[in-house]
């Protein structure tokens, strides 16, 4: 992987990320963080791949539910501030649909229409879904747990038991990544629980 | 920043203008789930590993999806597989005989057979999209009673994604053996990517496993059609992502080398773009049930021994050297029994050339790029600095000399 052009913005998202750390950073160009020996140089590129890294998981596991025809939303409780890019994202996969993101704490909603995109911010993705559906004149999600249920029997249909690697599975999809998408079909890797066994 | 009130005033200004707004595919709620598993079952053994395609999708409200970044993955299996395509069969009815498919006429005994709607099809498609299930879709299936039948249904569906849903999404399009030239026509100008599975190496291979699939007319002619449309046609204009394959490993005996010979071919006379492997799996109920699995390695190597062709540009003689007198590679690294019968002496690392990096093992063309740039400002003495270029030192070292040495010349015979 190459180090973005832009990993100053990037590296201003990461959760552990201090002003004077970006003052130190700030002359730096991507080609000084591609091959770095100094301790520094080599964190702040860790840095930014830990951030990217994210955004790029989160692009694909946060999962949407339908409120009404013009907007979806979805958990997400990333470890850095990339939510507003994760919306934008999904926002422009889907124009003139408003996507909503968020947890108990923080949300961001994003639109995508004439070519710009429009960003929101808000408490919790329950007061914002709140005021979406009171704007919308919509009284309830539609769609979520019919869809879930179809890509749960998919998901597993998939699944060829006699090359069984958690290995692989827990290096592509880590807990961390789990729990900010609030991912529930995938955290249950097929394994027996004491539960099995009552 | 905008208001919330403002976002929706703006998402709603167009809703009674039906070119602005795509079709709501409705909940699935009344899909039935059984054929949603079986049919899913049926493509578990197909291989897609990429979903990205060059093309250019037109901007404006109503669309539906993108193409616009590659290799997002949206789950992962317990068998640490990608799930990012809504991989399905249109039908799991199929009149050919092939002794290792559980579909087959010959494997599926008295399972129920079960085929989508090009409706039901592309509404599952698209609700799994809205909820960033997937990616797009892989649509392979069984032949049915005839090939063109079966074929025209799955067209009608990606046509019906692609116009009243407007789907931009990843579109993966399995050519059924035998499929007529116009809808293999048809079906570039509507997909990402296409495939036809070789599944062996040669006829011979292949009538071993089908008594039924012609190998010559029904999947290599296939695959010549796909080439010459894509050749005669404009850049971007039709599957952009080209053609695949996929073989089926150690199910008729074949050896790694006739794999190896049969996957040349492919690259250099059909234009295809990658080839994929998948080892034997005996599935219970079918005619090779009682025949032993082949172990994930294999695939594995075959695989590493595509990249070495593909990515970092060997050429098929030096390639052979991996093979053993009965065409096989054995559970070992291929690039390291290539590099001890091709590397004659020691490389230095502060000299050598691009191709001449690459051919050691543990290094990839990425840190033999990194080796050529780094040593033009200083110069590479100690293994710890190639490490940190990305150099498996491990693997690298007993072919490598470094400030004047070569290290572990003995090793190098080891493995």
């Amino acid at each position: 992987m190459r180090v973005p052009e832009d990993f100053l913005r990037l590296l201003s998202l990461h959760g552990d990320c201090t002003a004077s750390l970006l003052e130190r950073a700030a002359p730096l160009r991507p080609s000084d963080l591609e091959f770095p020996t100094d301790p520094e140089l080599v964190r702040i590129r860790k840095m930014v791949y830990s951030v990217v890294g994210e955004f790029f998981a989160m692009c694909g596991m946060v999962r949407l539910k339908a409120l009404g025809d013009f907007a979806l939303y979805g958990y997400l409780k990333p470890r850095h501030d990339v939510g507003p890019d994760v919306c934008a994202f999904l926002a422009g996969r889907f124009p003139g649909t408003i996507i909503a993101l968020g947890n108990s704490a923080r949300s961001w909603t994003a639109l995508y229409k004439g070519q710009k995109v429009s960003h929101a911010t808000g408490t919790s993705l329950e007061s914002t879904i709140e005021s979406l559906k009171a704007l919308l004149s919509c009284p309830g999600g539609t769609g979520g747990e019919p869809v879930e249920r179809l890509w749960e029997t998919y998901y597993w249909s998939q699944y060829a038991k006699e090359r069984r690697n958690l290995r692989q599975f827990h290096q592509f999809m880590p807990k961390k990544y789990l729990v900010a998408s609030g991912l529930k079909v995938e955290s249950n890797t097929g394994c027996a629980s004491l539960d099995d066994f009552r | 920043m905008v208001s919330l009130e403002k976002m929706v005033r703006l998402a709603t200004e167009g809703r009674f203008d039906a070119a602005d707004k795509s079709p709501n595919p409705g909940t699935p709620g009344d899909i039935d789930l059984r054929k949603v598993r079986a049919l899913g079952a049926g493509t578990k053994y197909d291989v897609c590993g990429s979903s990205a395609s060059t093309r250019e999708v037109e901007d404006g409200a109503g669309r539906i999806g993108d193409v616009l970044i590659a290799g997002l993955c949206h789950a992962f299996a317990p068998d640490g597989r990608c799930v990012s395509l809504f991989k399905t069969l249109y039908t799991n009815s199929c009149r050919h005989q092939c002794r290792y498919c559980p579909n087959s006429s010959a494997g599926r005994g008295g399972a129920p057979v079960f085929a989508y709607t090009p409706e039901e099809l592309a509404r599952i498609t698209v609700n799994l999209y809205r909820g960033n299930y997937i990616e797009g879709l892989f649509l392979s299936s069984g032949v049915g009673g005839d090939e063109d039948t079966v074929m025209e249904q799955m067209l009608e569906s990606v046509k019906l994604l692609r116009t009243k849903y407007r789907f931009m999404g990843y579109v993966h399009l399995k050519i059924l053996p035998g499929a007529s030239r116009e809808h293999v026509k048809q079906a570039l100008e509507l997909v990402d990517r296409v495939s036809i599975n070789v599944e062996s190496p040669s006829r011979s291979r292949m009538s071993e496993l089908s008594g039924t699939k012609d190998y010559e007319n029904d999947i290599i002619q296939r695959q010549r059609y796909v080439r010459d449309i894509l050749d005669k046609s404009r850049a971007n204009a039709a599957a952009p992502a080209g053609q695949t394959t996929q073989f089926v490993i150690g199910a008729a005996g074949e050896s790694d080398e006739e794999i190896f010979d049969r996957m040349v071919y492919e690259y250099g006379e059909l234009s295809v773009k990658r080839a994929y492997f998948s080892s034997f799996s005996a599935v219970g109920g079918t005619p090779l049930e009682g025949r032993c699995s082949q172990p994930r390695w294999r695939e594995h190597r075959l695989y590493q021994m595509d990249w070495l062709y593909r990515e970092y540009g060997l050429e098929a003689s030096e390639i052979r050297h991996a093979f053993d007198e009965n065409g096989f590679i054995g559970n070992s690294d291929p690039k390291a029994r290539i590099a001890r019968a091709t590397l004659s002496a020691p490389v230095d690392p502060n000299i050598a050339g691009y191709r001449e990096l690459v051919r050691v093992p543990g290094i990839g063309p990425r840190s033999a790029y990194r080796i050529v740039n780094v040593r033009r400002s200083e110069k590479l003495w100690k293994g710890r600095q190639l490490a940190k270029l990305g150099v498996r030192m491990r693997n690298a070292a007993p072919f490598l000399r470094l400030n004047g040495w070569a290290t572990g010349t003995l090793d190098r015979w080891l493995q």
